[in-house]
């Protein structure tokens, strides 16, 4: 059976491009490692990587010392407009996709929070092999561990009885939005939340929908014809994580590029292009 | 299908995945973190009612500061931190993290070891007590302007008809400039 081919240098132009949106974004929100004001607290969770990166006092050296930090943020983000603009320039993409993960384990032992928001970190891996064969393996690798996570977290939601607490969403809805509420409780987005807190039957239907959407990534293991609509169902499940939950998905909207129909679009870019002047992807 | 196809084209890799597969069962049966064998399971536990939910505020000299203006990364970095503060000023220092550390490697690696990862990884009382200052210093550089915070309080609000805030705030730490 032939390789599916997927594009390289088009998807890491696309790939490299938005991340350095990503970036952007993250420098705006002040959460690069040079604008944290060298955070004093550490949590390095129970996840021994962490321990480990802490141990080696790596999140240290960064968050302690403002010269370094802001040495780092410019090295990986130069290096990712490198990327966008020389797909193969295989040292910044190194240094970028290294950068990305340290900048994650850094921000996570700052903010207190572990790996929700993984997705950008996960497709920048695939880059890193620039034989195009390998890529084409290693691209369907990084599709099949987003699979993986998406139907794990499924899985976990009923293993863990979850799925069939009827009161489960409600009771969240309550912690989650405890402080949102506060500062925002006349709004029409606050009285559906209301609406779904003091009915945890409607609330519970949310959360076994969202369940199904997750679980019904292990469709993805057997065929990629269904990868269009797997992406449209996971934009819905996060925009319903947003409106209810404010979880933004910014930083986790790159965990939907594998699942994109490549070889469709660098074929729709070639025809768009001048037949005089031949553009490989 | 995939993997056999990696077995013929790839074999290295085809190793590596198969033991990636293998961590990755094996830390999920163990219940153990360790990136980037992640266990994607937030949310899936049965979460029973609490009749009051502890919350926390930012007094500004303009009234209440609402994080959710901000993103949520900036508020992460505003809040989270706030309830391992309060955990620490409560046991005497110690950081929540240090029993799970004890269990995992008491017996396992050398004292000198268990004291570095210790110092390495665990928050203490001089951690704790900049922590106002870290606080104020990021507050600031994100909050240009007119407003400043003064102080951070702990409360908890309850849910009747609607969402109801009691009346008693704690003060958590005051903000000098």
């Amino acid at each position: 059976m032939p390789l599916p081919y997927y594009p390289r240098t088009l998807i890491a132009r696309v790939v490299f491009c938005w991340l350095f949106c990503i970036l952007v974004y993250f420098f705006g929100t002040h959460t690069l490692l040079s604008q944290l004001q060298q955070p004093v607290f550490i949590y390095s969770g129970s996840d021994n990587t962490f321990w480990l990166l802490h141990y080696l006092r790596i999140p240290h050296f960064f968050l302690q010392h403002y010269w370094a930090a802001l040495l780092f943020d410019i090295a990986i983000t130069t290096s990712c407009i490198v990327c966008i603009i020389l797909p193969q320039q295989k040292v910044c993409t190194y240094i970028t996709v290294i950068g990305i993960w340290v900048l994650h384990f850094c921000y996570s032992s700052a903010a207190g929070k572990q790996y929700a928001q993984i997705g950008y970190l996960l497709p920048p891996i695939a880059l890193m092999v620039f034989n195009q064969k390998k890529f084409n393996l290693s691209w369907q690798l990084i599709r099949y561990w987003i699979c993986f996570l998406y139907s794990s977290a499924g899985i976990y939601k009923m293993i863990y009885g979850g799925f069939f607490y009827v009161h489960n969403m409600s009771n969240i809805l309550k912690q989650m939005n405890a402080e949102w509420l506060f500062f925002n409780s006349n709004t029409v987005q606050a009285n559906c939340i209301y609406f779904l807190i003091h009915h945890p039957f409607c609330a519970q239907l949310f959360y076994q929908a969202a369940v199904c959407i997750e679980t019904a990534f292990i469709i993805g293991f057997f065929t990629k014809k269904m990868d269009k609509y797997l992406v449209a169902i996971l934009i819905l499940f996060h925009i319903g994580n947003y409106f209810l939950l404010h979880i933004s998905f910014i930083e986790q909207s790159l965990i939907f590029a594998p699942f994109f129909a490549w070889q469709t679009i660098a074929a729709y870019l070639n025809s768009n292009t001048n037949n005089d002047r031949p553009i490989t992807f | 299908m995939f993997l056999k196809q990696l077995y013929h084209q790839w074999r290295a890799m085809f190793w590596v995945v198969l033991l990636l597969i293998a961590g990755q069962f094996f830390f999920m049966l163990k219940g153990i973190e360790n990136s980037p064998f992640f266990l994607y399971n937030m949310f899936s536990t049965v979460h029973k009612n609490k009749e009051r939910t502890p919350i926390y505020l930012i007094k500004t000299n303009t009234g209440y500061f609402n994080p959710f203006t901000k993103s949520n990364r900036t508020a992460e970095l505003l809040t989270n931190n706030l309830d391992l503060y309060y955990y620490m000023q409560q046991h005497q220092y110690k950081d929540p993290i240090l029993a799970t550390v004890q269990k995992r490697f008491g017996n396992k690696i050398s004292t000198k070891q268990l004291k570095n990862l210790v110092n390495n990884i665990c928050n203490d009382s001089l951690a704790t007590a900049a922590y106002p200052m870290w606080w104020a210093n990021y507050f600031s550089s994100i909050q240009q302007g007119e407003i400043k915070a003064t102080e951070i309080v702990k409360t908890t609000v309850e849910y009747n008809t609607s969402l109801q805030k009691s009346n008693i705030d704690s003060t958590l730490f005051l903000l000098q400039y």
